[in-house]
């Protein structure tokens, strides 16, 4: 921030969309700022116009409409944390207890995370796993674009300059299913160096796939799906072996790099180990044994 | 996180019992106002009319600067000051050796507008060819960083030496060798030689208050507001180095000083000549020069990274026969003085552990184009500890020898002299912190997994470092305590307090000593070069040691002046047991108020000195666990017994050693600063990992042991640094019985164990 820019706390949604609609060039929207402050202070980022849409109580609300979740864009992991509505979904929970740390998560939010795109993003997987949708506003339209498009290519969000984030919305999981997110980190609420989010919905006799999702992140320019995974193990019967054999497929659809928190080999032969291993617990929280 | 203290029959038990403040858990004395942020420390201070500045840096690792277009940051509004490299005092010649070297610098009336005004210099470098490998940058051929070896920068330590390796021909910062008994002889008589080289991580202290000085001219003097550990020697080192006569600088302590780990103990090229420069630009005004973040990292100095190559001959029953020890690290692109420490302890170390017949130490720093290595918490012990405890562990493995048995067959003991130097050893706790830290950890250590995926292992370390500065140089300590009436002292020390609790310490000796609640009593740092020769300050393990003595020195001549005072006004032979509370005096069965006895005030001075180091010796056990797949390590129990002499305050030595063991988990596993081709990689707390509580063992046991070192006040010796050597060996070493594999490169991260296990098939 330099000494020349104005920050703005808006109270109401239309006074943040008349601000946006107005500064629409030069406006950054702050939603906890745990993400950009730190690309301020890296010199990466430069703004003359801050909306802090935190004060705003209507991106704070969290509620079930119609068998679906809304969660306000400027609700913290804190909060959805604590949320009895979150409670059965554990994908999502598991993903929540391991962000950074709990200083962060009482301010980062999640309508922050998903406009940031970072691919590194613990959130994001699980919200994949669930098919979430992401509600914009600007001041004359409003429009849902699934995540899976949203996030268009390394930290870029499909988002206009007079746009803002405004809930995203999930459908509460039918049938026997169950949920898990793994990852693995240098530090204790650190980035991760690959993160695994699993969602499987099982048959009646619990001993097969009726649907499974799968989304990993840090190993691509955005969070990525692994379609190959879901497709050799839906509609196939449970057991140790084909969760082992599909769980290698996993490195088809992933492109990660070598950086500072490993080497794109480390990474892929991790993607496999926690594919296998959120399936697993996934399962079992499914009430399914292997 | 558990701790227990005295789990097993203590002799001084006894000795503790006869005494009132020290030896207890007294609460820290600087508490309240740390823990409230009440406590005002440099980068607190903001004097009236403060001038900021901000730096030009290099992002060349090796450049001569051909020109500096300065003309935009001089054009704008409150920019009151801009100058170049050539322009700083100090020696600053047309070359820039590593990345965050200054080029120029410039002060404003706010730190955004001096980023800004910096930000807006042009400088057009030419790039000279780098060297990164201190091993190359030391033969023929590589490029030069300076042009002669042993270049003078007003560093500590710098001597003059000769270099006996003929491969070893330019960029030398400093160079040792010593050559015991008759080494090739050792390894013939060895049943059983083996030789293996170890890498020790570049890590950084990552101190909370980063950097801060303001620095400000009072006529033909400079004065420095910061924290300076070593407080004396730092201003002759600014002196040397600025050029200047040492009485023309002065360095004054802040009201309450920042962490150091020894990031402190030295001043930084690029800190205390710019702000100096650019305070004479304005007229003498204050100037505060503060690093964020990543100047901390690129700018301070970084423990150095170390290469040891060990070579050492045993028996077949397991005696030492020789070693042979050879050890390259990398200073850097600039001397501090440093690199001869790391070097002298890497030499003095295995000698003060070991019985080692037969020796040979070749050490050598190197310059490259690397960022500024400096102090770090145990400097050079605790690379050497780290290189010297991997190779006896490996080595009684291969030899199918108790890694444990073979340390205790070999270990020094009290009296035994150092082949080195004759001195004998002082006081020895090792055998006893082994079989008390082996008991203890028995006790809590898990034992195997059933599960396949979780691969569990134990290890253990010894290590040593040494208690203040006493063979190197008489080490001395003065103090002044000044009585008042109303029976409040206060007692002028020169150590700082950098949060490792000296100030508590003094306290409790000054009270044991007078009587005196622990409540009256407040310590001063001496705040000033100006008022008193604080040359060594805080630094080597040596406060409660050597300045403990003088505290319990000027005790009892406080006590001695008093009694002078009472003798005429009572029966000689009835003062005795003299003591103070409140403002009253007490002896035999009387009692009189001390404003009966003297006005104002009465003043004492103690003083201490020592010829000798003693050792202090720890011995670690660890237990890991591994998840076979990812490589991640789970610290599960860890017991540190560590010989502190005597523990003045127990709580405060458990503190210790809990806070080493966090960082020496850092330099085990998680830490780095990484660079590529001396370009720093992660800079910045988003990238360099800190550990936190999560990285802590599960299980954590803090054993004291107490060799009453006779040289030291009540028997204590050293806590601070010595804790540090055993740590990351003690992990490492667990690792190894866990995997099989010897990990030789530090920090050992989850990636290398997890690929290093797919090599070997363990985890198919």
């Amino acid at each position: 921030m330099n000494s020349s820019s104005s920050y703005h706390l808006p109270c109401d949604l239309t006074s943040a969309l008349n601000l946006l609609s107005e500064h629409s060039d030069s406006a950054k929207i702050v939603a906890g700022g745990q993400s950009i402050m730190l690309l301020l202070r890296q010199g990466f980022l430069s703004s003359d116009i801050f909306i802090d849409i935190s004060d705003i109580s209507e991106l704070s609300e969290i509620s079930i409409q119609g068998g679906a979740i809304h969660v306000g864009a400027a609700t913290t992991y804190t909060s959805l944390e604590n949320s009895l509505e979150i409670q059965p979904y554990s994908v999502l929970l598991d993903s929540l207890h391991v962000i950074a740390d709990p200083q962060i998560r009482n301010l980062g939010t999640i309508g922050g995370a998903l406009g940031h795109a970072d691919p590194s993003l613990d959130i994001v997987p699980p919200l994949l796993c669930l098919d979430a949708n992401v509600v914009v506003q600007s001041l004359n339209a409003t429009r849902a674009i699934p995540l899976s498009d949203f996030h268009q290519e390394y930290m870029t969000a499909d988002l206009s300059k007079d746009e803002l984030i405004h809930s995203i919305t999930f459908n509460q999981p039918t049938g026997i299913h169950g949920g898990a997110y793994e990852k693995v980190a240098n530090v204790e609420g650190g980035w991760p160096t690959v993160g695994v989010a699993a969602q499987v919905k099982l048959g009646e006799n619990i001993d097969s796939f009726l649907d499974v999702k799968i989304a990993l992140a840090a190993v691509g320019d955005t969070a990525i799906r692994s379609y190959s995974v879901e497709k050799s193990l839906i509609g196939s019967e449970i057991s140790m072996d084909s969760i082992r054999e599909s769980s290698k497929l996993v490195c088809n659809d992933i492109d990660p790099l070598d950086d500072l928190s490993g080497s794109a080999g480390y990474k892929t032969h991790l993607a496999g180990v926690l594919c296998q291993r959120a399936l697993v617990k996934a399962i079992n929280r499914a009430g399914g044994s292997l | 996180m558990s701790t227990s203290f005295n789990s097993s029959p203590n002799p001084n038990d006894e000795k503790r019992s006869s005494l009132d403040a020290v030896g207890h858990n007294v609460v820290k004395v600087d508490m309240d106002d740390k823990v409230t942020g009440a406590a005002k420390y440099g980068s607190d201070i903001q004097p009236d009319g403060v001038l900021h500045a901000a730096l030009l840096r290099s992002r060349h690792v090796h450049a001569v600067i051909k020109s500096v277009d300065t003309s935009v940051a001089e054009s704008m509004e409150g920019v009151k000051a801009v100058v170049t490299r050539d322009q700083l005092l100090g020696q600053f010649d047309d070359r820039v050796r590593y990345y965050g070297d200054v080029i120029a610098a410039v002060a404003a009336t706010t730190p955004e507008l001096a980023i800004k005004a910096a930000d807006s210099i042009i400088p057009i470098l030419e790039s000279l060819p780098s060297v990164h490998d201190p091993k190359q940058a030391i033969r023929s051929g590589s490029p030069k960083v300076h042009d002669v070896n042993n270049p003078d920068f007003g560093q500590h330590g710098r001597h003059e030496f000769t270099v006996d390796n003929v491969e070893y021909v330019q960029n030398i910062d400093d160079y040792h060798y010593v050559h015991i008994g008759d080494v090739e002889q050792g390894f013939l008589e060895a049943d059983f030689v083996f030789e293996h080289e170890y890498i020790s991580p570049r890590v950084n202290p990552c101190n909370l208050d980063t950097h801060c000085t303001i620095a400000e001219w009072d006529g033909d003097t400079v004065v420095f507001t910061e924290t300076l550990g070593a407080p004396s020697r730092s201003r002759d080192e600014i002196a040397d180095l600025l050029g200047m006569p040492h009485d023309k600088v002065r360095v004054v302590m802040p009201p309450v000083i920042s962490s150091s780990f020894g990031a402190r103990s030295v001043p930084q090229l690029s800190f205390e000549p710019v702000a100096a420069t650019l305070s004479r630009e304005v007229g003498g005004s204050p100037i505060k020069l503060w690093f964020d973040r990543e100047e901390e990292f690129t700018a301070t100095d970084h423990r150095h990274q170390t290469s040891y190559n060990i070579k050492m001959g045993i028996t077949s029953k397991g005696m030492i026969t020789a070693a042979k020890i050879d050890l390259v690290a990398d200073t850097g692109a600039y001397p501090n003085g440093v690199g001869h420490i790391v070097l002298s302890n890497g030499l003095s170390r295995p000698l003060e552990i070991y019985k080692i017949p037969h020796y040979e130490f070749e050490g050598v720093s190197a310059f490259t184009n690397n960022l500024i290595a400096g102090e770090f918490r145990g400097i050079g012990s605790t690379q050497l500890g780290y290189a010297l405890e991997s190779h006896m562990d490996e080595m009684a493995r291969r030899a199918d020898i108790d890694p444990i048995k073979f340390r205790l067959m070999n270990f020094v003991e009290e009296g035994y002299a150092r082949p080195n130097t004759g001195r004998p050893i002082e006081s020895c706790g090792l055998i006893e912190c082994v079989e008390r830290g082996l008991s203890t950890f028995k006790k809590i250590q898990n034992g195997p997994s059933n599960d396949p995926e979780k691969l569990r292992g134990w290890g253990m370390a010894a290590g040593t470092h040494t208690t203040g500065l006493g063979a190197v140089d008489l080490d001395s300590s003065e103090v002044k305590f000044i009585l008042f009436p109303n029976g409040s002292l206060v007692v002028e020390v020169e150590v700082l307090d950098h949060g490792q609790g000296t100030d508590t310490v003094m306290t409790q000796i000054a009270s044991e000593e007078t009587g005196i609640d622990i409540s009256n009593i407040h310590v001063q740092h001496y705040a000033d070069t100006d008022s008193a020769d604080a040359y060594l300050g805080s630094v080597a393990s040596r406060s409660t040691y050597i300045t403990g003595l003088a505290v319990q020195d000027a005790g009892r001549n406080l006590i001695s002046t008093i009694r002078d005072l009472l003798s005429p006004l009572y029966d000689p032979g009835k003062i005795e047991d003299i003591t103070i509370t409140n403002n009253t005096v007490s002896f035999g069965n009387q009692s009189v108020q001390l404003s009966d006895l003297f006005d104002e005030s009465i003043i004492s001075i103690g003083f201490a000195e020592s010829e000798l180091n003693p050792p202090a010796y720890g011995a670690h056990f660890a237990e890991v666990e591994i998840d076979a797949l990812t490589g991640h390590v789970t610290i599960l129990c860890y017991v540190a017994a560590q010989d502190v002499g005597f523990a003045i305050n127990p709580k405060m030595v458990e503190g210790q050693l809990e806070g080493a063991i966090s960082q020496g988990i850092e330099f085990a596993l998680r830490s780095e600063v990484k660079l590529d081709r001396g370009i720093p990689l992660n800079p910045n707390l988003a990238d360099y990992s800190v550990i936190s509580a999560w990285e802590m063992p599960q299980k954590l046991i803090c054993e004291i042991v107490e060799s009453n070192e006779e040289s030291g006040p009540y028997g204590a010796k050293g806590i601070g640094t010595p804790a540090m050597p055993p740590i990351a060996p003690a992990i490492i070493n667990a690792i190894r019985d866990a995997t099989g594999i010897r990990f030789n490169k530090a920090p050992v991260e989850s990636e290398h164990i997890a690929m290093a296990l797919l090599k070997e098939g363990t985890n198919q």
